[in-house]
């Protein structure tokens, strides 16, 4: 793989994803691009590279969000090594693939979310005065539509994506065999 | 690298994720937390701007205030007279104290800062285009327009910084509910309700008050101004512009609560610059 692409394309995705978030949300769900782009590199590059690089955009998304640094990478980790596992069983061009990727990659993401969100609430529950002031919590709803969201986009996406596959060299480099 | 060789470095990776995302506290995990996000600004700020353009254009913002335009008229007559009195007392006051009028206005201490975008996870915050060496410092307030309240840098690095915005998930700050009352040519604002209730972000840039009964909720009304009364913050962000309410209505889970809703006029995750308050009186 070639990695000064990737880098490129995780730049423009987070890019994209910081100019765009505010003016594309709906019910306070916006499309995750990183993703989208996690799961390209993952359904097409060899597993180690799609591994590392989508950890890589999931570290890049962490520095830049309010949330607890580390969940974003985690997540995409995750995802990376459940498409990276069922690449060679799935039709990479199809849009209906980017689909379901997309959107069990959004699923594995809202997952860890709401689990970190359970266990560490943004706000623990308080006692004001004697009022008790329970914990809030980042809507399952909203992730879960934002999950959708992204998941409709992806076929458009990804499938532009895989028009320019040759441009990130994604085949395995092939070791050379010992002479004799 | 060998394949179990590369195993072994990923999962020593997704452990090290785990320990920072659920393990350590969030302001330990900022403490090593580099800030980036002035690098994303050459394609983040066209984009934005471009998309902004767009929804101005397509799909501009609704204001959550419904009320007809004839009121909305009647009550700006009633501002521009309560303005006018508070504007002449406060030359009184200042007039009165020589120390106070030398102290100049809170803009004068504020720098504006560009907003680069959005949060791109799933909070509300800004990153803004600024950097420790412009004297950027976690906890600093930022304010928008001509003094709301937008929130408070969460972190300062060297590559930028990021503002917590009030109306994010948990963030928490005291505030006070005023109304404008007029009786004949005379406005004066008044409180309507207890003073520093609760009102907590809930994203969707709302904030919600759950801490007054429903008996004292009643005396408030939808179109009422929520000011921030908050006693760990400087003085002089005290009646400060938080937000407007919106609806009015029964806590689900605690009847005899009520539930406030509150909605800051603009946007605030669409806000193209703000104010942060970087020098001292």
């Amino acid at each position: 793989m070639r990695w000064t692409v990737y880098y490129i394309l995780a730049y423009v995705a987070l890019g994209f994803q910081i100019g765009l978030s505010p003016y594309v949300r709906y019910q306070g769900a916006e499309p995750n691009l990183a993703l989208l782009a996690v799961i390209y590199i993952a359904i097409n590059a060899p597993r180690d590279a799609a591994l590392l690089a989508a950890f890589g955009i999931g570290v890049l998304q962490d520095l830049l969000s309010a949330q607890q640094p580390g969940l974003y990478a985690l997540s995409y980790g995750l995802v990376a090594m459940f498409v990276a596992g069922a690449q060679h069983v799935v039709y990479r061009e199809h849009p209906l693939t980017h689909f379901s990727l997309a959107l069990v990659g959004g699923l594995v993401t809202m997952c860890v979310l709401v689990l970190h969100d359970w266990l560490i609430p943004p706000l623990k529950a308080t006692v004001e005065g004697h009022t008790v002031i329970a914990a809030v919590r980042v809507s399952p709803a909203t992730l879960f539509t934002g999950a959708l969201y992204t998941a409709v986009l992806a076929p458009l996406l990804i499938g532009g994506l895989q028009r320019v596959k040759g441009l990130f060299n994604f085949k395995p480099q092939r070791r050379r065999a010992k002479p004799w | 690298m060998s394949y179990l060789k590369f195993n072994h470095v990923f999962v020593g990776l997704m452990v090290l994720s785990v320990i920072t995302g659920f393990i350590l506290p969030q302001r330990r995990a900022n403490q090593i937390h580099p800030e980036i996000q002035a690098l994303f600004a050459p394609v983040a700020s066209p984009v934005g701007g471009i998309a902004r353009w767009l929804h101005h254009k397509f799909a501009p913002d609704v204001s959550p205030d419904k009320r007809p335009d004839e009121d909305i008229r009647r009550e700006n007559l009633k501002l521009s007279i309560a303005l006018s009195q508070m504007t002449s007392e406060l030359q009184q006051y200042r007039e009165m104290d020589l120390e106070r009028s030398r102290m100049g206005s809170l803009k004068d201490r504020c720098t504006i800062f560009p907003v680069i975008g959005g949060d791109p996870g799933t909070r509300e915050s800004l990153q803004i285009r600024g950097s420790s060496l412009e004297g950027l410092r976690e906890g600093m307030f930022a304010l928008y327009g001509d003094g709301g309240i937008a929130g408070i840098v969460q972190r300062a690095g060297l590559g930028g910084a990021q503002v917590q915005l009030i109306t994010d998930t948990g963030f928490r700050v005291r505030e006070s509910i005023v109304r404008l009352e007029t009786k004949g040519n005379s406005a004066r604002i008044v409180s309507v309700s207890v003073p520093q209730a609760l009102a907590i972000g809930i994203g969707r840039n709302r904030m919600v008050i759950e801490n007054i009964t429903y008996e004292q909720a009643q005396q408030i009304r939808v179109g009422d101004m929520v000011v921030a009364d908050e006693p760990d913050w400087p003085a002089e962000l005290k009646g400060r512009y938080l937000g407007h309410v919106t609806a009015v209505g029964k806590r689900p889970s605690a009847p005899q609560f009520a539930e406030i809703r509150i909605e800051p006029r603009e946007t605030l995750l669409r806000l193209r610059d703000v104010l942060v308050i970087t020098k001292d009186r």
